[in-house]
């Protein structure tokens, strides 16, 4: 990442300014990126929090695509600044966004969505196989409530600090505090449900 | 004091935002002090702390999925599938696939030069902004709100009638807003004061990417959660005291009875 960090200067000066300030041996003008630049040093770390946010493959490929597709809208307007927490925004905000219309779909019980809100997600050895992540974990993960889910995503996956999941989220700083300390205690809880039925079961 | 003494078991322990903060090292120096004094006495908290990190390196421990090969290629074609909103003014993509910005007269900044066919073959996608034909290449769209609606129309040919629509919505729209301000005068004179104060967005950046900020809720903004009470006169209200957000960094250990 920071690849794309701007050379300290705000750049905005126009043709004709340049032409009577002195211009600096280095090249002080940020460069816009190509395309396939931004996508091959984004869209990892982009698509990993899309997928622990969504918790499956499908959705994080949507998120995925719908945030590079908002990206290159919205190149135009865009500030060398961080890149990254931008993405960040997108990202969280789509997810946010996606898992309020899927409950409020839920609640209206629409019939013609239904086919649109998975069961209960991929079986465990699907996500197994997709992740090599512990099944458990994902699925104690998907059960917080997104703006739990949200919260310790950005701090324990993407390590942002309080700060800039509170930038992030848009919300204050004890409310990322107590979103990231409440989550954490569900998850663990979560965990440890799982894995004492698990033991049941295979006794 | 008695109130003190009845929150007693909250006072005996850090305060769940100081605990938090204490695990991931957000707490300023002294206060991180205190904190880890309190939890080397107190086994309640050494056991709430325990549990963060449990869970912290839970999630940590983790590997991560990758993409698909056919994913990251669908992600690198996007600048050929989707199509601009509207014209940029200060961007433009090469036929080299270079994202150039223009200054104001529509030359190049970057030394790709746009006149000199095509510059740089090798790289990827060699389609100019805002000349892509097909909406939103497959995959459901995932915001479902504002941009996908633009995407519906074909590019070019309809460039014209988009922007009829879009006067038209705007001349609809001021009349609404006549309207409504003309429905609006009479009432505030029976009632006095609104009710309905906006309530401020919570600070730092909008949250969504889309979201519009009234204006008058941003000249509102500086009041904290107390929010209700200041009138809209624009009365300076300088004891702002507690509406300051309580010591964002310094969490106190143990906290002040309430």
């Amino acid at each position: 990442m920071a690849t794309h960090t701007p050379a300290t200067e705000p750049t905005t000066s126009t043709a004709d300014t340049d032409q009577h300030t002195t211009v600096p041996a280095q090249e002080t003008a940020w460069t816009p990126p190509t395309w396939e630049e931004v996508v091959r040093d984004h869209a990892d770390r982009v698509y990993r929090l899309a997928y622990r946010l969504a918790g499956n493959k499908h959705d994080a490929e949507d998120l995925t695509q719908e945030t590079f597709i908002r990206v290159f809208r919205s190149l135009a307007s865009y500030r060398p600044g961080t890149f990254e927490g931008w993405l960040h925004r997108i990202t969280t905000n789509l997810f946010l966004d996606m898992a309020r219309r899927r409950s409020r779909l839920r609640m209206e019980g629409l019939p013609e969505d239904t086919d649109r809100i998975p069961g209960r997600g991929p079986s465990p050895e699907q996500v197994f196989h997709e992740t090599h992540l512990d099944p458990d974990l994902q699925a104690a993960l998907d059960d917080l409530a997104p703006e739990f889910r949200a919260a310790i995503v950005l701090c324990d996956v993407e390590g942002l600090s309080y700060e800039e999941i509170g930038a992030t989220l848009g919300v204050k700083l004890g409310t990322v505090r107590s979103r990231i300390h409440r989550g954490r205690q569900l998850l663990k809880a979560g965990l440890a449900a799982r894995r004492e039925n698990a033991r049941e079961e295979s006794t | 004091m008695s109130a003190l003494r009845r929150w007693g078991l909250s006072e005996q322990h850090l305060a769940l935002d100081a605990l938090v903060a204490f695990v991931d090292g957000e707490l300023t120096p002294n206060a991180y002090d205190r904190a880890a004094a309190h939890i080397a006495g107190c086994a309640t908290c050494r056991a709430d702390a325990a549990a963060q990190r449990q869970a912290r390196s839970a999630i940590r421990a983790a590997d991560t999925p990758s993409m698909s090969p056919q994913f990251l290629r669908t992600l690198q074609s996007i600048p050929s599938e989707t199509e601009l909103p509207e014209q940029p003014d200060e961007l433009a993509l090469t036929e080299g696939g270079r994202l150039v910005t223009r200054d104001s007269r529509g030359a190049e900044r970057t030394d790709a030069a746009q006149n000199s066919g095509p510059a740089d073959p090798a790289r990827g996608s060699s389609t100019r902004l805002g000349s892509g034909r097909s909406p939103l290449g497959g995959g459901t769209p995932i915001g479902g709100d504002g941009g996908d609606r633009v995407s519906e129309h074909p590019p070019q040919a309809k460039g014209h009638g988009r922007r009829t629509k879009q006067g038209a919505s705007v001349v609809f729209s001021g009349l609404v807003l006549g309207a409504l301000t003309f429905m609006n005068v009479p009432a505030e004179d029976s009632h006095g004061t609104m009710t309905t104060v906006p309530r401020p967005f919570p600070r730092g950046d909008t949250p969504h990417d889309d979201a519009v900020v009234p204006v008058s809720t941003q000249a509102v903004t500086p009041s904290g959660p107390s929010a209700t009470s200041p009138p809209p006169t624009g009365a300076v209200h300088v004891s702002a005291g507690p509406d300051v957000e309580p010591s964002s960094a310094s969490a106190p250990v143990p906290p002040p009875a309430p």
